[in-house]
């Protein structure tokens, strides 16, 4: 009995299992069938799948080699639709009954291609050290160079003279498709390169531009480099404008055509105006080598006597230059293969500059003994015409194994200025010319003996011929030396003659993580002066106090010992060199002593470091103490006339000892373009010599260089920020800065203190809205406070640069600028406010800009500001360019090739 | 009888033509299969090899394919296997060789060869052993794909949403059924449109479509690899991550110090412990 309802319940289970699984199948809609073409043939990779009324997608199959497929629909739709696509064939749609069922699918044919497409490269991308900036990503359409996009790329930032830092250092390197033709004048390719033309800008952090080196020497600095669009070959710029002022006739005009294959790149440059655009900065060489591979910098000359003139104001410098310059600059690099290359630029100027200004200026005395203080009013008009001709011939191998460069460098200046100095009521005309000649060859080769040894050597030597004639004619005279006689007509004339060489031999061991490096350095150097000095036409004799002929000599030898240890986070090198040092001065007049030296031995430790803690934060920074014998460039025992100053400098044994601490922290977070560093500068120098200052009421000052120990120190840290909001296509940068230092000066018979403390902060802020609206704003403020021994004084400034881009309509554009700045002291409040505007049509089919430019809107004549000197607080006012319009074009153009 | 055995031997040579015939169209229809595509796309991988480290990596790859079939490979390796094959190269020392190799650096190996209405994926990539092999394994791949209907654009492209779970990861992919070739990056196959972007869910693995050209290209793993060795899909990592991360290529290299292969075997050993993110999980 129980076995046989067992048996029934078993049956009824079962058959209920079987019922529900039925139910089950049935709510599964199965859709199979075959795919065929309009003539029959089985169509394989076939994508099959079933919407819902929705037009969601239930499922979806591809067709088997037979053409067949299968779907299962796991639930009753009332809708189905089967849609079919292939890349052979038109879209295929059917609505079918929402049951199981077969079909047969017809591919009609194919009436349109799949479309192409191609995704824009990202705005930012990054590469172990290396950080890719699409530019057009940062253009509006009212940049055309790479200089007008430069600043807007995060991080970087552009100082007025076109020096590229990043975060806050200067870049070591500026590259075109990984080549550095230009060298530190890399000012003229970013102001002459359509940023058209330009694909990229990577920037190369901690680049070591000696291939050798890479990985083995940490380099805290980054390298910029250019890449082009796929093609260029030559490309560049030129412009032609005309326009007139009040008082002239206005021109401007440059052409620079640049030429980038994969052996050769060249730059020709002819660059020419009278409207206050400042050439010369372009062509500044903004790298200055810090170790032995090249030493060749462009060297100051003219500059030991100098005439008065007027100190530039603290704004725009198309402001207030008032100038006439033709610049012409060749440059050509040729690689023979990956590793050779050499390297030709020549660079010839011709600069005459204009300034005028009043100035007043008050010397606030301590003690009893004098007045409480003294005012200097100058009125001063100053012309300048500087002819440069420089060249340098460069051979360069930067393999793996071996380095090798020579750079032979000439340079020729001829400076001609005068200038009319009305010196509290007293007329005085300056008169100085100054012809000079340089010549500077560097070698030096690092090669590789094995992996783990290198041999480094280099031989630097510069010989310098520098001659001035000063002429100072005066209404009222002039007080000669110590006596108290008055001569109206002056004439000084000096020739320097200086030959200077350094040698040095250097062994680099590398031991895994760690490197020593010995090194033995010698430098000489051999300098004669020779002045003299006569007066209304009398000449006194050479061996009189108004003459002399001087020698200097210095031996150093500096032998050392770099050890360095590095890895993927820290890295630490210590410099421990002694340096001897000889130094003896001789002078040829009796009336001077006649001969002297001095021998000195000095410990100049100094240590470099950075950690990271990872890819975004990084500490770095130096510690440096460096002693040497305290002694002025050149020896001149009697006086010489230099602007209205009497200055000699007499021999005083002493010594100089500076302290330097530099630290800096990064924060650098490229996937949100933000970067944040902070630094801190700490420099303290002990001196056992100082200048000495006396100044008579008449604006005449007496210089010479007294024994007296003292310490000047200073201390600066500066915080900067700046991110790149994507979403809204603006950059804002934000950065505050404190800065003191503190001095001695002697003025008359008293030693005061001075100390000056300056508070800083700047927000910039650059946008690009959308196609027609662009915005730029730099604000800055400045808060010094200047103490000595007798007196106090604050005074303030504020700056704002705001700049508005709009397209009016097409191919229509205007720009309009304004600066405003503002200065307040205890005694002067003043404003100046300028504004200029431009009108563009551009010709985009041919590259070709029309422009007008209107200038000083608002007629600021004259620029008012208060500024310190050592000694002195200054009030002066400066001559500006007065409103003006310039009318004509600017044009590009580019050359494809496929083949580089 | 003499006639009957001409016309038996001519049956035969017409069977025999008629065999080499379909044998030829046999080998030159697969030939254009493996060979022959019509249009490539090219990929963005970013992906993230140790697990323990945010840091990524990223490598552009290619796809071919035409109607019926697709082929993955890096860029790296595609101009590496066309440089391969000029007479400038084959001139070249072993160590000159080398040199150029270096310049390519690649972290894909493989070339997988997808055909679609088999749901077949050949997977042939590189084990550098003593000498260089290449193991090759063929693999059944059923995908799963649930289509979610959600859309976004991406880069312009209209794209739906549809997730699988595979190679123990569970993968999100977008696609454009405006580009309808059941392709997709590494593979990926079988949605009713180009995959445009595919991730996993931990963004381990994220490959993004950069381009898509129509563009002939003629390649096939028979011309660009050689000693190519079938095995299973666990022997071919085993030979693959033996060469990477062991020193059995430099086992016939004379003259190597002792110095060198235990910083090289230490180095190797290191890296192994880095990439633990492989795509595959299981």
């Amino acid at each position: 009995m129980f076995n046989k309802s067992y048996i029934i319940w078993v049956l009824l289970l079962l058959l209920f299992q079987e019922i529900q699984a039925q139910s089950k199948i049935e709510s599964i809609t199965i859709v199979h069938g075959i795919v065929k073409n309009a003539n029959g043939a089985l169509v394989s990779s076939c994508s099959i799948s079933v919407v819902d009324s929705s037009g969601n997608i239930l499922h979806s199959t591809i067709s088997d080699e037979n053409g067949r497929f299968k779907i299962n629909i796991p639930q009753n739709e009332s809708f189905l639709k089967v849609i079919a696509r292939h890349m052979s064939y038109g879209l295929y749609e059917n609505v079918i009954n929402s049951h199981s069922e077969t079909i047969e699918i017809k591919m009609p044919d194919k009436l349109f291609e799949m479309e192409e497409v191609l995704v824009q490269q990202a705005k930012l991308s990054q590469k172990g050290d290396t950080l890719t900036y699409l530019l057009e990503s940062f253009s509006n359409q009212h940049d055309r160079t790479l200089a007008d996009v430069l600043s807007k790329i995060p991080g970087i930032e552009v100082s007025q003279n076109g020096q590229i830092k990043l975060n806050g250092t200067p870049i070591n390197r500026f590259y075109v498709e990984g080549k550095d033709l230009m060298g530190g004048r890399y000012g003229v390719v970013t102001n002459s390169l359509p940023n058209k033309d330009v694909q990229s800008l990577e920037i190369l952090q901690n680049h070591q531009p000696i291939k050798l080196l890479e990985g083995r020497v940490h380099s805290s600095s980054a390298a910029i480099n250019i890449k082009l669009k796929s093609g260029i070959t030559i490309t560049g710029r030129g412009q032609s404008f005309i326009g007139s002022n009040q008082n002239s006739l206005l021109w401007q005009k440059d052409i620079t055509p640049l030429l980038f294959t994969k052996k050769i790149q060249s730059l020709i440059s002819y660059k020419g105006n009278n409207t206050g655009l400042d050439l010369i900065s372009q062509f500044t060489d903004h790298i200055i080598s810090l170790d032995h591979t090249d030493q060749i910098q462009t060297i100051s000359t003219g500059a030991f006597l100098n005439l008065n003139m007027p100190l530039s104001p603290s704004i725009m410098n198309s402001r207030f230059l008032d100038n006439k310059t033709h610049v012409f600059s060749a440059n050509l690099l040729s690689a023979f293969n990956n590793n050779w290359t050499t390297k030709f630029n020549i660079l010839a100027y011709s600069d005459l500059n204009r300034s005028q200004s009043d100035e007043i200026s008050r010397i606030y005395f301590y003690g009893q003994d004098h007045p409480d203080s003294l005012i200097i009013e100058k009125a001063l008009s100053f012309n300048e015409n500087k002819d440069l001709l420089q060249g340098s011939l460069v051979l360069e191998q930067n393999s793996n194994s071996q380095f090798l460069k020579n750079n032979l460098n000439f340079q020729i200046a001829k400076n001609q200025s005068n200038n009319q100095l009305v010196l509290n009521k007293n007329p005085l005309y300056g008169n100085l010319s100054s012809p000079a000649f340089v010549f500077q060859n560097s070698f030096s080769g690092i090669i590789e003996i094995s992996k783990q040894f290198n041999l480094q050597f280099s031989s630097y030597l510069n010989w310098i011929q520098d001659q001035q004639n000063y002429k100072l004619k005066t209404e009222n005279g002039l007080i000669l030396l110590d006596s108290t006689d008055l001569y109206d007509d002056f004439l000084q004339k000096s020739a320097i003659n200086a030959f200077q060489t350094e040698h040095t031999v250097q062994t680099d061991v590398f031991l895994d993580k760690w490197s020593v490096k010995p090194y033995l350095t010698f430098l000489s150097s051999n300098k004669t002066l020779e002045t003299g000095l006569s007066f209304n036409q009398l000449f006194p004799s050479t061996d009189s106090l108004h003459h002399n002929n001087s020698k200097k000599k210095d031996l150093n030898t500096h032998v050392g010992i770099q050890i360095g240890f590095q890895d993927s986070k820290f890295k630490i090198s210590g410099n421990l060199p002694v340096n001897w040092e000889f130094t003896e001065v001789h002078s040829n007049i009796k009336t001077a002593m006649n001969s002297i030296d001095s021998r000195k031995i000095f410990f100049n430790p100094s240590l470099r470091f950075s950690y990271s803690w990872n890819p975004q934060i990084e500490i770095s920074g130096n510690l440096s103490r460096k002693g040497a014998i305290d002694q002025p460039d050149l020896y001149y025992p009697n006086y010489i006339l230099n602007g209205i100053s009497f200055t000699k400098q007499l021999y005083n044994s002493g010594v100089r000892i500076q302290n330097v601490s530099n630290t800096k922290i990064t924060y650098q977070f490229p996937e949100n373009s933000l970067n944040v560093y902070l630094t801190q500068r700490l420099i303290s120098t002990k001196k056992d010599n100082i200048t000495q200052y006396r100044l008579l009421e008449n604006g005449q000052q007496f210089l010479q260089q007294t024994n007296y120990a003292h310490k000047n120190t200073s201390a600066s840290y500066r915080l900067v920020a700046n991110q790149y909001l994507n979403s809204i296509q603006s950059q804002y940068t934000f950065g505050v800065g404190y800065g003191i230092s503190k001095s001695p000066i002697w003025l008359q018979e008293d030693v005061m203190q001075a100390s000056l403390k300056t508070y800083d902060g700047q927000l910039r802020w650059m946008s690009n809205f959308d196609s027609r609206w662009a915005i730029s704003s730099n604000f800055q403020s400045k808060f010094h406070h200047r103490t000595s021994t007798s007196d106090v004084q604050n005074y303030q400034e504020y700056h704002h640069q705001f700049s508005l881009f709009y397209t009016v309509y097409q191919n229509h554009n205007l720009v309009l600028k304004s600066d405003f700045s503002r200065f307040i002291a205890a005694e002067l409040n003043s404003s100046n406010h300028f504004l200029d505007l431009k009108y563009t049509f551009a010709w985009q089919k041919k590259n070709i800009d029309f422009e007008i430019k209107w200038s000083n809107i608002l007629k600021e004549n004259n620029f008012n500001s208060v500024w310190f000197s050592d000694l002195m607080v200054h009030e002066s006012v400066y001559r500006l360019r007065p409103s003006e319009i310039l009318i004509g074009m600017s044009y590009q153009f580019s050359s494809f090739s496929k083949k580089n | 009888m003499s006639k009957k055995i001409f016309q038996l031997s001519n049956m035969i040579k017409i069977l025999i033509s008629n065999l080499l015939i379909l044998f030829f169209l046999s080998a030159h229809s697969q030939n254009r299969n493996q060979s022959n595509f019509e249009w490539v796309a090219q990929y963005q991988i970013s992906f993230q090899p140790d697990s323990t480290n945010k840091q990524r990596k990223s490598e552009n790859m290619l796809l071919f394919f035409n109607d019926l079939s697709s082929g993955f490979r890096s860029v790296t390796g595609y101009l590496l296997d066309s440089i391969k094959q000029t007479p400038d190269y084959l001139k070249k020392s072993n160590v000159e060789r080398m040199q150029v190799l270096t310049k390519y650096p690649t972290h894909h190996e493989e070339y997988i060869y997808t055909e679609v209405a088999k749901k077949q994926i050949t997977y042939t990539t590189q084990a550098k052993l003593s000498p260089t092999i290449h193991p090759q394994y063929q693999e059944h791949l059923e995908f799963n794909w649930i289509h979610l209907n959600e859309q976004k654009k991406i880069n312009n492209i209209q794209c739906l949403k549809a997730e699988a779970t595979i190679f123990g990861r569970k993968w999100i992919a977008w696609y454009s059924k405006e580009h309808p070739a059941p392709f997709g990056p590494y593979k990926f196959f079988g949605l009713p449109g180009l995959i445009v972007e595919i991730r996993d869910t931990n963004d381990s693995y994220v490959y993004s479509l950069k381009s898509l050209k129509k563009q002939a290209i003629k390649y096939s793993y028979e011309d660009h690899f050689t000693n190519i060795q079938k095995v299973d899909k666990d022997r071919a990592h085993a030979l693959v991550n033996q060469g990477k991360y062991t020193n059995v290529s430099l086992s016939k290299v004379e003259g190597l110090s002792d110095d060198f292969l235990i910083k090289s075997a230490k180095r190797k050993e290191e890296n192994r412990k880095k990439e633990n993110n492989p795509i595959e999980l299981k």
